[in-house]
């Protein structure tokens, strides 16, 4: 075994690989360039490294391409996944869309949003309450009560910061929905839609013309009954 | 132009953006295909595996903590579902020493030697490392992994994947001089 000619360099040597991909730290490479320079048992066995890499790289070549099938496989299992949009990243982008329209206010003009911001809270806190009074908050079905919590229908939204409060209310009405629960993390609000005897068909319906309101929703799916 | 680099892609895809998972499937797809094929020695398998790996990944994405690359990431679980895969029907696995046997029945070393070049010896041989030598050097060689990437997609210590790739070259030389190729190291 050669081990004895380079010995010395045992560990370097057992680092060429990393060597030859450009893998190691810089101080690393220096000190294997250096070593190289002195070595010629190293310099040999970097020889066989180079011959073993690329070796490797014409093997795994031949293996060739994964076929069209495949991928074609693959992309028919992706579109059945269910499309989502994660509460963090809806609500990182309503941040978003604030802070650029914050960033190109003058201060004065700050300060007027702040204050005309805060009201809207109020207002919309107090309106949307005032929707989930009307809602009743008690006119959904529990799990324990008489219909399943499953026999009625259920909508999480996301409104669109932008949305006027009348329009949301207009669109509630429109699909006889109501708001029962929320806002909670990411600013999700839990509807109640249609009647409690509605086909899973229909509730999809009400759900995709939700959803299709993009000026005012950002994104609706079904839900289960809000817990108590 | 600058392409949108895979931790972009997968900030995306945990946001749910299809398009940027079919972006990361068609940039990572070949690579670990290929990773997946040495260790599976099926073809037809590794294909179903990779597409088990990339819809893992979509389900995943929010996972990624961006301690490590999104390929060693990557290739972390696709070694992962592989030996799962493996587990599964337990086909008769075929050991170093076996296929070096079938090789030598086949051709004389000598007459091995004289018919094909250095390159190709060396090839035939890998085929004969047992998966865990061969993963080590694919990891390596081909997928161009640092130690300690390679120490967290094996799970091994980092002095581990050191020693594992110098027994696999080890034995990837004795393989070839068995062939009649002498490579005079080790």
């Amino acid at each position: 075994m050669n081990t004895n000619e380079s010995s010395s360099n045992r560990e370097l040597a057992d680092l060429l690989p990393f060597y030859v991909t450009g893998r190691l730290p810089l101080a690393k490479m220096e000190e294997i360039e250096a070593a190289l320079a002195t070595d010629a048992a190293l310099r040999r066995e970097l020889t066989l490294v180079e011959e073993e890499q690329a070796a490797t790289i014409e093997a795994n070549e031949r293996l060739g391409l994964p076929s069209a099938r495949a991928g074609e496989r693959f992309l028919a299992m992706l579109d059945a996944e269910p499309q989502r949009a994660t509460p963090r990243t809806i609500a990182k982008d309503v941040f978003t869309w604030i802070g650029e329209r914050l960033q190109s206010l003058a201060p004065r003009q700050m300060a007027f949003a702040g204050i005309a911001a805060a009201l809207l809270l109020v207002a919309q806190a107090g309106f949307i309450g005032s929707l989930l009074h009307q809602g009743g908050g008690t006119s959904f079905e529990v799990a324990s009560g008489e219909h399943g919590a499953f026999e009625v229908s259920f909508a999480t939204v996301i409104f669109t910061p932008d949305a006027k409060l009348a329009d949301i209310a207009k669109l509630l009405d429109a699909n006889n929905a109501v708001i029962v629960d929320g806002p909670k993390g990411g600013n999700l609000y839990t509807l109640r839609i249609g009647a409690p005897d509605m086909s899973a068909a229909q509730r999809n319906a009400v759900i995709a013309k939700l959803g299709a309101e993009k000026s005012l929703v950002r994104m609706a799916s079904p839900s289960r009954a809000p817990s108590q | 132009m600058q392409s949108t680099t895979d931790e972009v892609l997968i900030e995306r895809i945990a946001a749910g953006d299809k398009l940027a998972m079919r972006a990361l499937f068609s940039r990572h797809q070949t690579r670990v295909f290929r990773f997946l094929c040495g260790i599976l020695r099926d073809q037809s398998l590794a294909e179903d595996v990779v597409n088990d790996v990339f819809i893992d990944i979509w389900r995943q994405a929010a996972r990624f903590e961006g301690r490590s690359s999104v390929s060693t990431w990557v290739l972390a679980i696709a070694r992962f579902k592989a030996l799962s895969a493996l587990r599964k029907p337990r086909e008769a696995e075929m050991d170093e020493e076996k296929a070096a046997e079938i090789e030598d029945a086949a051709d004389d070393p000598e007459v091995t030697a004289q018919k094909k070049d250095k390159g190709e010896i060396l090839r035939d041989c890998l085929s004969g490392l047992s998966a865990e030598h061969r993963e080590i050097i694919d990891l390596v060689y081909y997928q161009e992994k640092s130690v300690e990437e390679c120490a967290e997609i094996v799970g091994i210590p980092e002095n581990t994947v050191k020693t594992r790739l110098f027994h696999a070259r080890k034995r990837l030389a004795e393989i070839a001089k068995s062939k009649g190729l002498d490579r005079g190291w080790p």
